[in-house]
């Protein structure tokens, strides 16, 4: 009934995301065969050579390095996210709320000024280098700005309140006569914990590394001012290519290989969700 | 008076209502019995300008209303989840189908204050929906509908929701209001005592046809076909085969009694529980001997299971409480009269 | 149970100490972060001097507002097409769920490329087309939510009970799914607010299209003054008032 009309109130919608994102999309990506001409505009001969260009080692090496910082980011969120999330499962019940919320509030102020209040932190007049010196652990300030390092606390950062909500709602989903059981059958907490509980929180756990994974591998701003500048990350690279390099279509052929990266790991999650139920 | 002609309605390969024909007085209940799937929803759904039929015609009084929008039909449908409008309060949900017609707000407080009064709704006015028993629920429903004064109401599973207790309740309230207003009701349901107790006519329907279409004490009295017979009531059925050889005693007990008129025939006998006797009397002119197998205790009435010498089957008789005491395995005489066997 | 407060303990000094310390900066007289030169809102009112930002704050404001009203609408519309539909269609559940994804650097650059291709001139309207991308999406996703414990025979019920289309939406959905689409609004607005990357790229040249996150980048990227503290403290403080707001009036939308 009514189908015709229903189907106006999609129509605005779906028009608005196709022309100014699917089709914007579709160029990049038609793009990305063609090749920067000698004065910065663009010569349309199809072929792939940014994508030859993308696996030259320079290129590939970034790729790399962006694969790195995004896994550590990962791996390291959910590793001090887990215990987070368990232990605010863990308190009493009427503080569950207000702790989860507290957990998430940093996260609704701005990006860039979140990242911006880690270079005063980090930066060699900082926060902790002074601490540091003053607590005489160190002599001379630790260069811990503008490294890798600083920007994977930077995406540890950002991205930590979603894993620690992902993983809670994982924990508080189980299914509580498990937990009981394992433990009339004699075992242990600890035990309990990773026989049963691990194990069974598993898909949320995946879910916020790969969440992680994902937000960090296509991020521009943190390594940016965390990483002062440097190539570290592909979104550094494709945002040179648009800027100063000027070569759009090799900048759209390593956005092309960003998305690829994205829906493989989206991917593997999906049969990995599938795998586990 | 409603008449549906040759209505047919198909979902892609699957034939919902195959050439349906009824015809509904006004002022009836009437009844839409069936199984789930058997199109009786469907049925429900095009008389009130939810579907539109493949083929056919609604008339309702003269006029043809098959393509008539919902809002512009004289029918009004109850909802089987009673779909009250959440965010309005109770007086607001029965007030909204008058405020859709061009009625003065004097008359619309008069008679949403009238149906409350009717349907026992009183002090309910601010409520919202979420704070309504089940019961209630479906009073603001009904009220809801029936303030609209349509000329037909329909009914899709009204009492389904309902707890057993409430049920009852509510069957009798049904059909007082329905006497009330004089409506010509038409509820969809699955359950045949919920229809024997409230229709003066039922449609009994099976994968999208009409099988037959008759008062309550017909339909149980005169069930035309093993399909009826099966959904209305109990009935016991035995099985008559004349090829086989484990029931050739009862095949010359039928034949003789002129019960099963041929012998080649294969056939299912059909006896309705009550109809059978442990004691004789003057009008019981065929007997037969069973078996016992199970004996189960009703309270104040007992049921025996037991396997009849009639043919493979088992039935059920009605029994007082002295047969509560009666062994398994032991023997005993039903009587009953011819006429009450039903042969399909 | 030790161990567990001091973990959580450790844990949210992670996390606020970076607001922290920005916060006590902004009130530092010295604007270095390792001398305390005294407590002073001078740098608040040099803030409130600094006619760029304001401008910048302006610009955002305008970005922000005209966007989340048109996302609204738009997003409002395809979440009630989509969810009134029994059948889930998954090519428009794919595209609805494309602009939350993808990264935002990629959607930058292809807006770029899109409307230099069709040779579209870039300013505030250029910003405001790509921010309504990304908002249709949050909005229609946070106004779904509502359909969750959505009884649809109620829009059948006011067809039937007399109403046409227009009446049944206004009277019966839309005060339903309010909530949802208040919330959907203020996140579109939020995100609209705090967008960088994507406004850098389509903002175009000239600083008369500069939202206060790109003025925010070459303040840290360039120059960095002492305000940029006392500027980082009010947009936190404000974010936080948002996120209250919001939360009182859908806790619902809001956490998922």
């Amino acid at each position: 009934m009514n189908t015709l009309k229903r189907n106006i109130l999609l129509i605005p919608g779906l028009a608005w995301i196709f022309i100014f994102l699917i089709l914007p999309c579709i160029l990049i990506i038609s793009l990305s065969f063609f090749e920067r001409g000698i004065y910065g505009g663009i010569v349309y001969n199809f072929n792939f050579e940014n994508y030859s260009r993308v696996v030259e080692f320079t290129y590939l090496k970034i790729l790399l390095n962006s694969s790195k910082i995004a896994f550590l980011s990962g791996f390291f969120a959910v590793l001090f996210g887990y215990p987070a999330a368990y232990f605010i499962y863990k308190a009493p019940a009427k503080y569950q709320i207000a702790l989860l919320f507290l957990v998430i509030l940093p996260f609704w102020s701005n990006y860039l000024i979140r990242t911006y209040a880690w270079m005063v932190l980090l930066n060699n007049q900082g926060l902790i280098n002074t601490i540091l010196i003053n607590l005489n652990i160190i002599k001379e300030p630790l260069n811990i700005l503008y490294t890798e390092f600083s920007v994977i606390i930077g995406l540890i950062y950002n991205y930590l309140p979603f894993v620690i909500l992902s993983i809670y709602s994982s924990i508080s989903k189980l299914d509580q006569n498990l937990i009981e059981a394992s433990k009339d059958l004699g075992g242990s907490s600890i035990k309990t914990f990773f026989l049963v509980t691990l194990p069974l929180t598993l898909p949320g756990v995946a879910a916020g590394f790969i969440f992680v994974f994902v937000l960090s591998i296509g991020n521009f701003i943190t390594p940016d001012l965390l990483g002062g500048g440097k190539f570290l990350m592909i979104g550094n690279l494709i945002y040179d290519q648009f800027l100063s390099a000027r070569d759009w279509p090799f900048g759209a052929s390593l956005s092309f290989v960003l998305i690829f990266i994205m829906l493989f790991l989206l991917f593997l999650q999906a049969i990995f969700v599938r795998k586990i139920s | 008076m409603l008449r549906i002609s040759n209505i047919s309605k198909s979902f892609g390969i699957v034939k919902a209502l195959d050439n349906i024909n009824l015809e509904i007085d006004n002022g009836e209940f009437f009844s839409l019995l069936g199984p789930s799937g058997c199109g009786k929803t469907t049925l429900l759904r095009i008389i009130s300008g939810f579907e539109l039929p493949d083929n056919g015609e609604i008339i309702l009084n003269e006029q043809n209303i098959t393509n008539t929008k919902p809002y512009n039909r004289p029918t009004n449908l109850l909802f089987q989840s009673y779909a009250l409008f959440p965010h309005l309060n109770v007086i607001q949900n029965i007030s909204y189908g008058l405020q859709r017609e061009k009625i003065s707000k004097i008359e619309i407080d008069k008679r949403v204050n009238a149906i409350m009064e009717k349907t026992s709704l009183n002090g309910l006015q601010d409520r919202k929906p979420i704070e309504l028993s089940g019961g209630q629920m479906q009073r603001v429903a009904l009220a809801r509908c029936l303030v609209k004064e349509p000329k037909i109401l329909l009914l899709d599973e009204p009492l389904s929701a309902l707890d057993k207790s409430l049920k009852e309740k509510m069957k009798i309230e049904l059909k007082k209001i329905q006497k009330d207003f004089k409506t010509t009701f038409i509820m969809v349901t699955h359950d045949q005592d919920e229809a024997l107790v409230l229709a003066d006519k039922i449609a009994v329907m099976d994968n999208g046809e009409i099988i037959q279409v008759d008062s309550p004490k017909i339909l149980y009295s005169s069930p035309k076909n093993y399909f009826v017979a099966n959904f209305i009531g109990k009935m016991n059925f035995i099985e008559f085969n004349a090829s086989n050889n484990e029931t050739n005693t009862a095949n010359k007990k039928l034949l003789n009694s002129g019960i099963i008129k041929d012998k080649n025939s294969k056939s299912i006998l059909g006896i309705r529980p009550e109809d059978i006797y442990l004691t004789i009397n003057e009008t019981l002119n065929f007997e037969f001997e069973a078996e016992i197998i199970h004996v189960a205790y009703h309270g104040q009435e007992v049921e025996l299971i037991a396997k009849s010498d009639l043919g493979f089957g088992e039935i059920s008789i009605k029994a007082d409480k002295s047969f509560h005491n009666v062994e398994k395995n032991s023997k005993i005489s039903c009587f009953c009269n011819i006429n009450s066997f039903k042969i399909y | 149970m030790k161990f567990n407060k001091l973990y959580l303990l450790l844990l949210f000094c992670f996390l606020y100490m970076p607001i922290v310390v920005l916060i006590s900066l902004s009130f530092n007289k010295s604007g270095l972060p390792t001398v305390w030169g005294g407590f002073s809102f001078e740098w608040y009112v040099k803030l409130f001097q600094n006619e760029k930002i304001f401008k910048a704050l302006t610009n955002t404001l305008i970005v922000a507002t005209v966007s989340t009203l048109i996302a609204s609408t738009i997003g409002t519309l395809l979440a009630v097409g989509i969810e009134l539909k029994k059948v889930r269609n998954n090519i428009i559940e794919g595209t609805v769920f494309i602009p939350m994804i993808i990264p935002d650097i990629v959607m930058a650059i292809s807006l770029l490329s899109f409307f230099t291709l069709i040779q579209f001139t870039l300013g505030l309207h250029s910003i405001i087309i790509s921010h309504v991308v990304f908002n249709i999406a949050f909005v229609c996703a946070v106004v779904r939510t509502r359909f969750n414990h959505f009884d649809h025979s109620i829009i059948e019920a006011s067809y039937d009970l007399g109403a046409k289309n227009i009446v049944t939406f206004i009277k019966i959905t839309l005060p339903i799914i309010f909530p949802g689409v208040l919330a959907g609004s203020l996140l579109a607005f939020t995100l609209s607010v705090d967008e960088f990357i994507i406004a850098f790229f389509t903002a175009g040249a000239g600083s008369s299209s500069t939202t206060l996150p790109m003025l925010i980048y070459s303040m840290i990227r360039f120059g960095v003054t002492p305000e940029i503290n006392a500027l980082s403290t009010f947009i936190i403080l404000f974010s936080f008032i948002i996120l209250f707001t919001s939360l009182r009036l859908n806790k619902e939308s809001v956490i998922s």
